[in-house]
């Protein structure tokens, strides 16, 4: 017999936070689809609050974003002394200061690179330690998965790994196809074309379901967040 | 006076050695000495109660001998130091623990003990030290509480359960450490009951036995019912309200008793008027023990003395305490009022105690036989639910008194003469009055404080502890010729000849070694090797405990590491300020600096039994040359070390080759309770032990050399580099064209060229940067055409961003594509950050309001007025915008929310990777009237940058690294599978 739940205490905090954020709700769903019946009047307000309170979310994304450099550069000022992985912290830091302190002297004119206004140094800097790192990290990728392709089949031989190494050998080789194996590219197109656009659209219907639930959570008041 | 140092030139006595103290090399003298425990003022206070009248020990009564079988007395070996005849002797009588008894027991000890080559015992068999004890020097082997042994004696026949003198659990928690402490890998001795504390931590329930939480195969020493015996020393008060003090013994002998426990228990609680307690019956058995005769000849001189009033006979045992302290807690000595009184000995003009000369065992079985309370002794009602008390367990027996073993007059030292640990009392104090049974309160598990008043330094309370409260005795400082030889018929010493005592023991090729060696560095010591050196012990062949269960890694046993001196010595041994002395002698783990004085600065008394010790050394026979067993365990040599019994002439014995190592059945029950403490301890040790050691195990280190993934990886990066530079020899086909993909493919390329082209010059244009230089490779190849074709054209393109590193590298592509000559803000224009992604690019595509303007169009990257107007704004709205993204949320983001305030769809140029291209592709072709392409991929770009204008560097060169890497990659995968399938299979087949 299952045992009754027991009943939710409603508290203050929770009954205003739930209001708010159903009103707030409503009315930008009333800003960004308001329904034909709806006057005009109404529906342009309902759409100037719609976007006010967007525009707002945008700011607060950009606090959040400089919170979390901030959080970043207190974690690894607190780390920094544990040595010897301290030394990981310290080159963030170090990194961190430095790139700011370039940046600081480009916008203040103190370095400047001649015949053009656009940060050069730092750009640079990005250029020869962002770009390059992430390409290089790009490129190890592709050798770690065709390894782990490789051995995919070691731990044993199922359908669903040699559908798997199928379609990769399809796609591969049909990306270029060698003479005489052209059917590899149109094989590789109809995959392309048909089993995996039809997964993806099938991804983004589960996806647009599961934003349709949790706005109607929101909306009602019953989603996890006004709990905790 | 003699000016030989104390330790005879850096040696220790071998039996000091044997006890675990040891020579660690000189010390830097820093300071002298400060007042010796023996010195210092008191800290105890003495009983108050009068003594008890205790029953006779049950075996006394009858027959008089014990009811344990006890072999013909001339059938007991005697141990090597006490008679060489018996050197060899290997029979010992059953009632003697055999595991006291190396020579004849065989070992089968534990090949992983780390102590194994450790004799602890070896030389105290040839020097037996137990005329040493009572000054304090080997008090840390006092913290053995021998009588909490009894708890455990469950093994053994017992004759009833009364003769328990005192504690129920003993210093378990010093044993503990003993235990812990000869090995340096343990915890440190200083963390006396960490053992036990780690249970309590664990939510073990500690209360007073610490073995309760023994697994049920270690053998707990206080599962057995065991009788309390009288704790007289310490003045009753009034026990608290919610005091429990009998939560003690809760578990072990009220939640647990069997059928013969709890009269006993009621029996001890409430004995009524036993008789008077006589001299215990020296046991008939034989063992190396006389720790007991120690402990019980201390209080025993008190009875020639006038000693504070006797306690009346039946009292509450604990109602005076109130709350029985922890059970380290407890001192040994408080058991003085309990022992019986022992015939009176002719008193003569010898000042050492009688224990010494005679070497009497006095038996103390029969002080804790606490006899059943009268029927109407108000008893509580819980105690009284007790089966009715066996009537031979309740009866008083006579006794009779044993003579002393040599009948010589001795005079009484003043300083046993009073109570062991008694500060001078003027005038015997009454004893207070008894509580009433009734007040006991009913045991509820749960411990009780002890009382405010009870005057008893119990917080750290040890036989340490409580000996350094002790006044020195007060021996004369020489002993006529008469005296010595009534102590020592056969050997005439000249007391004022300052002899080298150890030049009277003939030296041997072991003593070489066991010299100790100037360390080499701060802290190094030397580690004696026992065995070699002092022989097989007489006591080092016990049979292991039950140890064997748990495996531990063999250690090296060569040399005991020398561990730092730890904190928390034992008291007598902090007081010295060890760090003032210039010798270092090594007590278990630890080393004491200490300063050497020289042999005159001992006390007398020390210097008899030195040179007795000596004596009987010198004349015991050589060791057995037959190596004894390895100890058994951790601690083996704990049990060891315990002092053998005193040897002397026992005219009364009715075997005359036996003379006077005597342990009794008590003694052996206890030994042998010891010994299952040790051994249940040494048990847990070696658990938890093996715990750390299987957490310290490190993990395998995985091959990171294989050879496969090093000829994937080198045969992928040469099909990646090697059409850059020798080409693929036409293996694959050219970079398609445009004019030859097919139909469809055409149109995606067509609808964003289409867009490029349609953007009229002057004008500005939206282009999205949503990937960061992890996809630089895929999409730079891309984003160059674009931005290349509006720059050239005149458009000024609107970087924007909702990544950071996006917006970032938007600005280091415009900068680097337009070079020098375009200038940006005026030529291009790069925008902060759009946070939000979703939120964003709603808020970027809904232009409505100063804040939008403000916060997203109003300035750029470099916080420069961009100088688009609403209207500019609205135009550059109106335009395709050229998406540029990485991941599916990016191409979500972008096609859901870049949206006219109506909820129109904005144009969109999608360029995207390959593996968001399925994305892409959904959203295309659900409306393709909106968006243009998708351009997804390297071979796009390469086609799309060629049909631009903008052709890629070297596309060729990158086209055929393409094709040969992608082939080869699909190669790798067929080849891996074959392999990988094959050996599937074969496992498959052999499971």
């Amino acid at each position: 017999m299952t045992p009754t739940p027991a009943r939710r205490r409603l508290r203050l905090g929770e009954i205003l936070i739930v209001s708010l954020t159903v009103v707030v709700a409503l009315v930008t769903l009333l800003g960004l689809e308001p329904p034909p019946t709806l006057p005009a009047a109404l529906t342009e307000t309902a759409r100037a609050i719609s976007s006010g309170l967007i525009q707002i979310v945008t700011i607060v994304a950009a606090l959040a974003l400089v919170i979390g450099v901030a959080n970043l550069l207190l974690a690894n000022f607190t780390s920094v002394r544990k040595l010897p992985k301290g030394l990981y912290n310290l080159a963030t830091l170090i990194a961190f200061f430095a790139t700011l302190v370039i940046r600081g002297l480009e916008r203040a004119q103190i370095v400047k690179v001649e015949g053009t206004d656009a940060p050069l140094l730092s750009l640079t800097v990005l250029d020869a330690v962002q770009v390059a790192v992430e390409s290089a990290l790009a490129g190890l990728l592709f050798f770690v998965l065709v390894y782990m392709a490789y051995r995919v089949m070691r731990r044993g031989v199922t359908i669903w790994k040699m559908l798997f190494i199928g379609a990769a050998v399809i796609v591969l080789i049909g990306y270029n196809p060698l003479p005489g194996t052209d059917f590899l590219a149109a094989l590789r197109e109809w995959l392309l074309s048909v089993p995996v656009t039809a997964g993806v659209r099938g991804l983004l219907i589960g996806v647009a379901l599961g934003t349709v639930i949790v706005g109607v959570r929101v909306f009602i008041g019953r989603d996890r967040t006004f709990r905790e | 006076m003699s000016e030989l140092p104390m330790f005879d030139d850096e040696d220790l006595p071998r039996w000091l050695v044997a006890g675990g103290v040891t020579y660690a090399g000189q010390y830097d003298p820093i300071a002298g000495l400060p007042t010796p425990p023996w010195r210092r003022p008191l800290k105890y206070h003495p009983p108050e109660f009068a003594p008890v009248d205790l029953p006779p020990a049950p075996w006394r009564a009858g027959t008089g001998t014990s009811p344990l079988s006890e072999p013909p007395l001339a059938d007991k070996p005697l141990p090597p130091w006490a008679n060489p005849a018996m050197v060899q002797a290997s029979a010992f009588s059953e009632e003697v623990d055999l595991d006291l008894v190396p020579a004849t027991a065989p070992s089968d000890s534990p090949p992983e003990d780390p102590f194994a080559d450790i004799d602890w015992l070896a030389d105290a068999k040839e020097t037996p030290p137990a005329a040493a004890q009572p000054a304090g020097e080997s008090a840390w082997i006092d913290e053995i509480d021998l009588f909490a042994g009894d708890r455990g004696a469950a093994s053994l026949p017992t004759p009833s359960e009364d003769t328990d003198l005192f504690p129920k659990t003993g210093l378990t928690g010093k044993l503990g450490a003993l235990s812990a402490a000869p090995d340096p890998s343990e915890a440190p001795i200083d963390a006396d009951f960490s053992l036990f504390d780690d249970l309590a931590m664990s939510g073990a329930a500690i209360p007073s036995d610490p073995f309760a939480d023994i697994p049920p195969t270690v053998a707990d020493p206080f599962a057995e019912p065991v009788s309390v015996a009288p704790i007289a020393p310490v003045p009753p008060p009034p026990p608290p309200a919610e005091l429990n003090w009998l939560s003690d013994f809760e578990a072990d002998a009220i939640a647990e008793p069997p059928p013969t426990a709890q009269p006993a228990l009621n029996a001890d609680f409430f004995a009524s008027g036993p008789d008077e307690p006589v001299q215990a019956e020296p046991a008939r058995g034989t063992g190396p023990l006389n720790l007991d005769a120690f402990l019980t000849d201390l209080p025993d001189n008190t009875a020639a003395t006038p000693a504070p009033p006797a306690p009346a006979a039946g009292f509450d045992l604990f109602a005076g305490l109130g709350d029985i302290p922890d059970i380290p807690d407890i001192p040994d000595t408080t058991m003085t009022p309990e022992i019986p009184e022992r015939p009176a000995a002719p008193a003569t003009s010898s000042d050492v105690p009688d224990w010494l000369n005679t070497g009497a065992l006095p038996d103390l079985s029969g002080l804790s036989t606490p006899t059943a309370p009268p029927a109407d002794s108000g008893s509580p009602s819980w105690l009284d639910e007790a089966p009715p008390i066996a009537a031979s367990d309740s009866k008083p027996k006579t006794q009779t008194p044993i003579e002393p073993a040599i009948p010589i007059a001795i005079e009484v030292p003043e300083w046993l003469r009073t109570d062991f640990l008694a500060e001078p009392t003027p005038t015997p104090k009454p004893p207070p009055a008894m509580p009433p049974a009734t007040a006991i309160p009913e045991p509820t598990g749960r411990r009780t404080p002890p009382p405010a008043d009870l005057d008893l330094d119990l917080g750290g309370a040890n036989l340490e502890n409580i000996l350094g409260a002790v006044d020195e005795p007060a021996i004369p400082q020489k002993l006529t010729t008469a005296e010595l030889q009534a102590i020592l018929p056969d050997a005439p010493i000249d007391l004022t000849e300052d002899l080298d005592f150890d030049s009277l023991i003939p030296p041997t090729p072991s003593d070489a070694a066991m010299m100790p060696k100037p360390p080499t560095a701060p802290g190094a010591g030397f580690a004696p090797n026992f065995p070699a050196d002092f022989g097989p012990s007489p006591l080092s062949a016990a049979p292991p405990p039950d140890l064997n269960a748990v495996a531990l890694p063999k250690r090296s046993t060569a040399e005991i590491p020398a561990p730092e001196p730890s904190a928390a010595l034992p008291e007598w041994v902090a007081d010295l300020k060890p760090t003032a002395g210039p010798v270092v002698i090594r007590i278990g783990d630890q080393q004491i600096p200490m300063e050497e004085q020289p042999l005159a600065a001992l006390p007398e008394s020390i210097k008899q039994l030195r040179e007795r010790l000596k004596r009987i050394e010198a004349e015991s026979p050589t060791p057995s040359p037959t190596p004894s067993p390895a100890p058994s365990s951790l601690i083996a040599g704990l049990k060891d070390i315990l002092p053998p019994a005193a040897v002397t002439p026992t005219p009364d014995a009715p075997a005359p080759t036996l003379s006077g190592v005597i342990i009794s059945d008590m003694q052996a029950r206890r030994v042998k309770a010891l010994q299952t403490i040790l051994s249940a301890q040494e048990q847990l040790l070696r658990r938890s032990q093996a715990g750390e050691v299987a957490a310290k195990v490190p993990k395998r280190r995985r091959n990171l050399t294989k050879l496969d993934r090093i000829a994937v990886t080198i045969l992928l990066l040469i099909t990646v580099i090697l059409p850059f530079f020798a080409g693929t020899g036409g293996l694959f086909p050219p970079l398609p064209t445009l004019e030859s993909l097919p139909a469809p493919d055409q149109a995606r390329f067509a609808a964003v060229i289409g867009a490029l082209e349609a953007v009229p010059n002057g004008a500005a244009v939206l282009v999205a940067i949503e990937y960061t230089p992890l996809s630089a490779g895929e999409l730079d190849i891309m984003a160059r055409a674009v931005i290349s074709r509006l720059l050239d054209r005149g458009v000024r393109p609107v970087f924007v961003s909702t990544n950071p590193a996006g917006a970032l590298y938007a600005f280091h592509l415009a900068a680097k594509i337009g070079g020098p000559s375009r200038q940006p803000g005026q030529d291009y224009i790069v925008l902060g950050l759009v946070p939000g992604t979703i939120g964003g690019v709603r808020a970027l595509a809904n232009p409505d309001g100063p804040l939008w303007e403000r916060t997203i169009f109003g300035q750029d990257i470099e916080n420069r007025p961009t100088g688009l107007d609403s209207a500019a704004i609205s135009d550059l709205l109106s335009l395709p915008a050229f998406v540029l993204a990485q991941s599916q949320d990016d191409i979500r983001a972008w096609a859901e929310q870049y949206r006219t305030p109506d909820g129109t769809g904005r144009p969109i140029a999608l360029l995207v990777t390959a593996s968001a291209g399925a994305v892409a592709t959904a959203y295309v072709s659900a409306e393709p009237q909106r968006f243009g392409g998708p351009i997804s991929g390297p071979r796009d770009g390469l086609i799309f940058s060629a049909a631009a204008g903008y052709p890629a560097p070297r596309a060729a060169e990158r086209w055929d690294s393409f094709s040969l890497t992608t082939t080869m990659a699909a190669m790798m995968l067929l080849i891996g599978a074959a392999f990988g399938g094959i050996r599937s299979l074969r496992k498959g087949q052999r499971r």
